[in-house]
């Protein structure tokens, strides 16, 4: 549906050049929920904004619905940009008119009928859950509600495509999550294909089924949300995923412990057994927890566990087996400092 | 009473009426004139500006540097250099006629500016919004930045329109009539004090209620 093939992009300033974007490829399949993460100035906003060419790039091509968007005229431009609705950081709401006229503004400009308009913005303001707000302006609405708002507005044109430009970023978690919530039902209520870009791996884990990392302007991994999650190949990826569940606090202290710390994951089934009493008891190996963490990614449950395993080395080996025996992901995060055998 | 607080006044009061309609044409003529042509000046600067919707480097510096020249020229030489131009234009160098043309000529890039800085205070990110949503760029302008930018227009126009009063008091000086003209005469040349205060009361009372009129406008479009 989305289709960046080789995109590069330099920003020239007075002394000096950024490049952007680097030979960047991504492919958005319809239906996706494609997350982008990386830390400011990795070069996602750009990446987003070559989407719909408010940012061309200086070499690539950006295909869009099989219309390849650097050979067309502007007039034709704006065409499929009518058909791709975007949402912002900073909501970029008209502050000088109501939500109503916000929202009715892009189907005034295609010229419907006035019912027409009127029965549309009825609709998506009771979507977005707004339909009392109606006739207040920007600035008597909460950050939550005017992105509810942009959302509203980028929807009026029937958008196949829905691009969300840091749309959390300015908003509190608890709004974050709702407007998350928001964004999943539009996306299962009217199939359509949202990219999202952003630095909270939160935002990721909660709604994304594929996801790319950034770093200086590469994409330096990319996949499936579950396999990016449990197995992240990258050094910036393994960042994120820790920063998401909540291990980065303990990670430091690792040095501190003797024996061999393995992190685990499980996912589905397997997340409701008790795996670990199992192993103290059938192979001997006392297990001590360093954290531990259930998510929800995407549609599949993950349990992540940080142990450091204390036993004999075939005993652990043995265990390890087991686990991989459960469709487990047994990964090693530091090896024993001592054998076993020395040790006692 | 009167007649002894302001006797001259009293005495020369129909030659004041007749000087505070000519003001008020002047500055209203001209100051329709100059919005007329300055405000759609004003948005050129803006969307041609670096980074903006049409940026066009050439178009903005050769648009600013002539507002930027007619602005540096002293507005008593600006009526003395152009007559021939006022007289192409409206036939005559003096009177209420002759003023106005000096005076649309002087308001014209001072309204310009006005609306540039009104407008460059609309934010891009909308600006950007709106480009992504297929607008083109007339329509960004008529349905975006000048809707937006509506209540600073306002102020900028406010502020032009007084501006205005200050140079048709010069205008004048040089046979152009109203108020500036009958103070001078009058209450300067001929040492009548009183007319002198009260023109100036009502130059005062004339700004005072442009003013009050701009920023009621700026308050029922502000949210």
């Amino acid at each position: 549906m989305i289709s960046l093939k080789n995109i590069s992009k330099t920003f020239h300033t007075k002394d000096k050049e950024v490049k952007a974007l680097d030979n960047i490829n991504l492919e958005v399949a319809e239906g996706d929920i494609f997350g982008v993460i990386g830390y400011s100035g990795a070069g996602k906003s750009t990446l987003i904004r070559i989407i719909n060419l408010l940012e061309r790039p200086d070499s690539g091509t950006v295909t869009v619905n099989g219309i390849d968007l650097l050979g067309i005229d502007d007039r034709q431009l704006r065409e499929v940009r009518s058909h791709i609705g975007m949402i912002f950081q900073q909501f970029n709401l008209m502050n000088s008119i109501d939500v109503y006229k916000n929202i009715a503004a892009p189907l005034k400009n295609r010229k419907l009928h006035p019912k027409e308009i009127n029965q549309k913005v009825e609709e998506l303001l009771s979507l977005v859950g707004l339909s009392d707000k109606k006739h207040a302006y920007p600035t008597q609405l909460s950050g939550g509600q005017k992105q509810r708002v942009a959302i509203a507005r980028a929807l009026s044109s029937d958008p196949r495509i829905l691009l969300c430009d840091e749309a959390t970023s300015a908003l509190d978690p608890n709004t974050t999550q709702s407007i998350l919530r928001l964004l999943k039902e539009i996306h299962d209520k009217l199939g359509i294909t949202i990219v999202i870009i952003t630095h909270q791996m939160e935002v990721v884990k909660s709604i994304c089924n594929r996801v790319a990392v950034m770093e200086n302007g590469k994409i330096v991994e990319q996949g499936d949300i579950v396999d990016v999650f449990t197995n992240p190949q990258s050094g910036i990826g393994r960042e994120f995923v820790s920063q998401a569940i909540g291990s980065e606090s303990v990670e430091k202290y690792f040095g501190k412990f003797r024996g061999a710390i393995y992190k685990l994951s499980f996912f589905g089934e397997v997340t409701h057994e008790p795996v670990l009493s199992y192993i103290a008891t059938e192979y001997k190996i006392t297990v001590n927890i360093l954290f531990g963490n259930i998510e929800t990614l995407h549609d599949t449950v993950v349990g992540s566990l940080l142990v450091e395993l204390l036993g004999a080395d075939e005993n652990i080996a043995a265990a390890l087996d087991y686990y991989k025996s459960l469709n487990t992901k047994v990964e090693v995060i530091k090896n024993a400092q001592q054998p076993y055998s020395e040790r006692h | 009473m009167l007649s002894s607080l302001i006797p001259n006044v009293i005495e020369y009061f129909p030659e004041m009426l007749t000087a505070l309609r000519e003001t008020l044409v002047m500055v209203a003529v001209s100051g329709l004139f100059s919005a007329v042509i300055g405000i759609p000046i004003g948005v050129a600067l803006v969307v041609t500006s670096e980074g903006h919707i049409m940026a066009n480097k050439a178009v903005y510096s050769v648009l600013s540097k002539i507002i930027n020249i007619l602005r540096s020229i002293p507005f008593v030489i600006l009526i003395a250099a152009i007559p021939g131009f006022t007289r192409m234009i409206v036939g005559t160098t003096i009177g209420v006629k002759g003023a106005i043309v000096p005076l649309v000529v002087a308001c014209i890039p001072y309204v310009a500016r006005q609306i540039e800085i009104a407008l460059v205070k609309v934010d891009m990110g909308v600006v950007e919004a709106y480009q992504s949503m297929g607008f083109s760029p007339m329509q960004i302008i008529f349905k975006v930045i000048l809707v937006e930018g509506r209540k600073d227009i306002v102020l900028a126009v406010t502020v032009s329109i007084i501006g205005l009063i200050g140079y048709s008091a010069i205008t004048g000086t040089v046979g152009g009539g109203g108020l500036g003209d009958f103070a001078i005469r009058y209450g300067y040349q001929y040492f009548k004090t009183d007319i002198m205060v009260v023109t100036i009361i009502i130059i005062v009372a004339i700004v005072y209620i442009i003013q009050g009129i701009g920023d009621l406008i700026y308050r029922k479009l502000s949210h």
